[in-house]
């Protein structure tokens, strides 16, 4: 049996009133590719960021790697986060900084490297996303898909275990995409880490998960296997996999 | 009809009640929120763990960037309190003076609470906007899923940088004051140059420059905090960064004034 770095027990999270998560019970599995779908709102990027303790839930515990982590402080919170890492789907990148020193921070901070060091190893992760030739050059001056890349090759400098993703392909276009994908396919077979994938893009997830997960009404409503999401008969699956405007689906 | 009246009196007396009580417990909200954030830094010092290039970087952004605005606002300041004394000395011929009002006025009151509020405005003003921009788009976030903790990187910098760039801004301001009072001695009161520094020299305002530091220091000090704390505390997209800068500038001038207050009494003795 594949033992679970995340499991969420019944996790529950409203924003003024509104129910996002309602009773979620999940488990995320070592070394799989998940992908967490759902429409807008749904409550996918609130069910991540509960993951790395930037969201406390309202009710439900959360334990990593078998630890009960629901009331950990943000200090405790700090050694976790090295090792499941989140890259949020804008790409955060320190505007004040180049895109070699947003990359080597992690390196300075966590691995004790030099200046000198820091930068000589933040070429190669660079170099990992296609964008070593970009090092000297601030987030404002590369497009939306750089800027996502240099975001994963700064999570990975932490070489975490896990690595979440939140809409990594969201705006970009076909080839980018693709790329990320190809990335997303190198972290899970490559380098052996858990992925979880926040996504809408169906291309994506057919191409590259090993799980879904949809999420509809703040709960878990499918959670297979790609093959098990495209044969569903649930019509609110199918709707979502066809992209009906019109159908059972409540926006 | 008596009734209506009753209940829209009473709903004005417990509406403003109400008013009052909303901002005394939003006042005692930022109070205990900007003194956590102080506990927060002082922890977050010990042991000193600074980040080199952050701190460089607010040192170059706090400090050099200033020196043009602060040595304007002296040399003017200095000028202004010659002229103001100028009556003074012109009617009784006191001279040997007016190099003891200026340099007197300028080390301990003057020169510390300007410096100040122009700092407030230019600097404290900027770290607020930045910081609510950091917050905004996740920045800040992003450093706490690296497992860094914002304070430390963030906070302690700016505190530390404007603690030290303010006192010696105040130096460099003390001086420009000082020489502004000195030409405008020469070439408006016609009073020779010479016979201000003798005053200002006999004067012994050592305990004044020492009290306009110290001043300094509790400037710095709680403009970074107030800065930050608003700063960080950004909600609500562009809007809220711009509500929080001005709240920022506000209360960082009051507690210019606030602090001033309190060290002149102590400094006095009282």
């Amino acid at each position: 049996m594949v033992p679970a770095v995340i499991e969420y027990r019944e996790i529950s999270k409203s924003f003024g009133g509104i129910r996002v998560l309602d009773g979620i019970d999940l488990t995320i599995n070592d070394g799989e590719v998940t992908y967490i779908i759902g429409t807008s709102g749904v409550g996918k990027s609130v069910l991540v960021k509960h993951a790395v303790g930037l969201l406390k839930p309202d009710s439900g515990r959360i334990l990593i790697d078998g630890d009960d982590v629901t009331d950990y402080s943000e200090a405790q919170w700090r050694p976790v986060r090295t090792r499941y890492v989140l890259v949020f789907q804008h790409s955060t990148l320190f505007d004040s900084m180049t895109l070699r020193e947003n990359v080597a921070l992690p390196l300075r901070k966590h691995g004790g490297l030099s200046r000198h060091e820091s930068y000589r190893k933040a070429r190669d992760f660079l170099e990992m996303v296609q964008m070593a030739d970009k090092g000297d050059k601030m987030p404002a001056d590369v497009g939306p898909p750089e800027r996502k890349r240099v975001s994963i090759a700064r999570a990975l400098t932490l070489a975490p275990e896990c690595a979440i993703l939140d809409e990594p392909t969201t705006g970009l276009d076909i080839i980018a995409s693709a790329n990320v994908d190809r990335m997303i396919d190198h972290l899970a077979r490559v380098l052996n880490k858990t992925v979880i994938v926040v996504s809408h893009d169906l291309r994506s997830i057919f191409g590259v998960a090993d799980r879904i997960i949809f999420l509809y009404k703040g709960r878990v409503r499918l959670d297979g296997p790609p093959e098990a999401f495209r044969s569903s008969d649930d019509p609110v699956v199918k709707q979502f996999i066809r992209g009906e405007p019109t159908g059972p689906m409540e926006m | 009809m008596g009734g209506a009246v009753e209940k829209t009196l009473s709903r004005f007396t417990f509406g403003g009640v109400a008013s009052v009580g909303r901002a005394i417990l939003s006042a005692c909200n930022i109070v205990g929120g900007m003194g956590v954030l102080q506990y927060e830094i002082i922890r977050a010092m010990v042991p000193p763990d600074f980040d080199y290039d952050e701190t460089v970087r607010q040192f170059f952004k706090v400090g050099v960037k200033s020196i043009t605005v602060v040595v304007a606002t002296a040399l003017l300041t200095g000028a202004i309190m010659v002229i103001q004394s100028g009556g003074f000395v012109e009617s009784t011929g006191a001279t040997s003076l007016v190099g003891w009002a200026a340099g007197t006025a300028i080390l301990s009151e003057i020169g510390p609470v300007l410096i100040g509020l122009m700092f407030s405005g230019r600097v404290g003003a900027n770290n607020t906007a930045e910081l609510g921009a950091m917050v905004v788009t996740d920045q800040v976030n992003a450093l706490r899923v690296l497992g860094m903790d914002p304070v430390r990187y963030l906070v302690v910098p700016r505190f530390f940088s404007m603690i030290v760039m303010l006192v010696l801004l105040t130096c460099i301001g003390d001086v420009f004051a000082l020489v502004g009072g000195a030409v405008t001695c020469q070439i408006i009161l016609q009073i020779d140059m010479h016979v201000y520094w003798q005053s200002v020299i006999d004067s012994h305002l050592l305990d004044e420059l020492v009290m306009g530091l110290i001043k300094a220091v509790a400037f710095g000090g709680g403009i970074s905090v107030v800065s930050c704390y608003f700063g960080l505390t950004v909600k609500g997209g562009a809007e809220g960064v711009g509500r929080a800068v001005n709240n920022s500038v506000v209360t960082a001038a009051i507690s210019i004034f606030v602090v001033n207050f309190l060290v002149s009494t102590l400094w006095m003795g009282w």
